[in-house]
């Protein structure tokens, strides 16, 4: 049974498909898309317990896709991938709502690590949405 | 009304030098990075394969040899990128030399081609019909096709062409930078422009005939 399903978007396809290959050894299920287009229609097909990001990519950027795909579900875990890991753009990011950033050439074992950290964030947040649900039910029944 | 001292220029020209310098390395720098993720990446699945061969689960050669391939091609494009950016950074070891302005303007392109990519624009040099030397200040030439470039990158959209054209004149060396669209609502302020341009004693013009527009700038040859 697959460890976490992610979806990789960046342009450079080498570097997805070998980043791919590696985590699917590991027992990931991976997909990999080369733009933030193709990042929004994948996400309407599939969940993903974590997405990989990366910032600077043709015609719509990392940041923009960032926002477009948290306007569709504002739960989705992303992990974004700078090429220039300042402390600056890191917090722009998270501020904008990625999960956390990464430097490239990311280490596999740190962005595995992030990985499951971002699953595990999902997965709380599934159980309270499903906490507030049942509340909400309660209330609306005055048990 | 350039109501700058001399010394107000030569600063503006200085920081803006400096810019120029940063955003072309910046740009060079986001793409080596994207070189060594690639062979860094790679190298971590060879040592993946090792572990696995290790424990029983042989390599395949079609598979070392994709690996191998693909590591040459990042290796070369890698080379290519430092060739091209170590000519850019030697432009500027004198300000007055004998330079070949029609290898400068291709290096240029193609250390700035990344930026147009990013906005699915095309960018298209077409070169004068043989060398043409010109005495003068390579770097500031190249500032000055740089910031044309990036002006038009400003108003251009998806799938359009900027083209650098060379017409080489007796006295002078006309750049022409066209793809410039003027129907965006951008303005245009080419004041910086003219003041780099009339420091290495060239002009620049906007041709605003039909659309899209095109700035003309005119490098002395200094013969």
């Amino acid at each position: 049974m697959a460890t976490a399903k992610v979806l990789i978007v960046d342009d450079e396809k080498e570097f997805s498909d070998v980043l791919a290959e590696r985590m699917e050894s590991r027992g990931f299920e991976v997909d990999t898309v080369e733009s933030g287009a193709e990042a929004l229609e994948q996400v309407s097909k599939r969940n993903y317990d974590a997405i990989i990001l990366d910032l600077a990519m043709p015609r719509m950027d990392g940041i923009e896709t960032l926002r477009r795909l948290l306007e569709e579900n504002a739960d989705l875990q992303i992990l974004l991938l700078t090429g220039h890991a300042t402390m600056e753009k890191g917090i722009e990011a998270v501020k904008k709502g990625a999960t956390d950033f990464l430097e490239k050439p990311a280490d596999i074992n740190v962005l595995i690590e992030k990985i499951m950290d971002a699953q595990s964030k999902k997965t709380l947040l599934f159980e309270k949405r499903m906490e507030d649900a049942v509340s909400d039910i309660m209330k609306k029944k005055s048990w | 009304m350039n109501q700058n001292t001399g010394s107000e220029e030569e600063k503006l020209l200085m920081e803006n030098s400096l810019t120029f310098f940063g955003a072309i390395t910046a740009s060079v720098s986001h793409e080596l990075n994207n070189v060594i993720s690639i062979i860094n990446q790679t190298a971590g699945l060879l040592d993946d394969l090792l572990i696995g061969s290790r424990e029983g689960r042989p390599i395949k050669t079609e598979r070392l040899e994709k690996m191998a391939g693909s590591v040459k091609n990042q290796t070369d494009r890698g080379i290519d990128i430092i060739r091209r950016l170590n000519k850019f950074a030697h432009s500027t070891d004198e300000p007055v030399r004998e330079y070949d302005p029609g290898d400068m303007i291709e290096n240029l392109v193609s250390l700035t081609r990344r930026l147009a990519d990013m906005k699915k624009v095309t960018l298209e040099m077409v070169p004068a019909d043989g060398p043409v030397p010109v005495v003068g200040n390579p770097f500031q030439a190249q500032q000055a096709v740089f910031m044309a470039i990036r002006l038009a990158l400003s108003t251009s959209l998806e799938n359009d062409t900027i083209r650098i054209e060379m017409l080489e004149q007796e006295d002078v060396l006309k750049l022409l930078i066209s793809g410039i669209r003027s129907d965006q609502g951008a303005e245009f302020d080419l004041s910086y422009l003219k003041l780099l341009t009339e420091s290495f004693g060239g002009t620049i013009t906007h041709r605003s005939e039909g659309e899209p527009t095109t700035l003309e700038i005119t490098v002395p040859r200094g013969k």
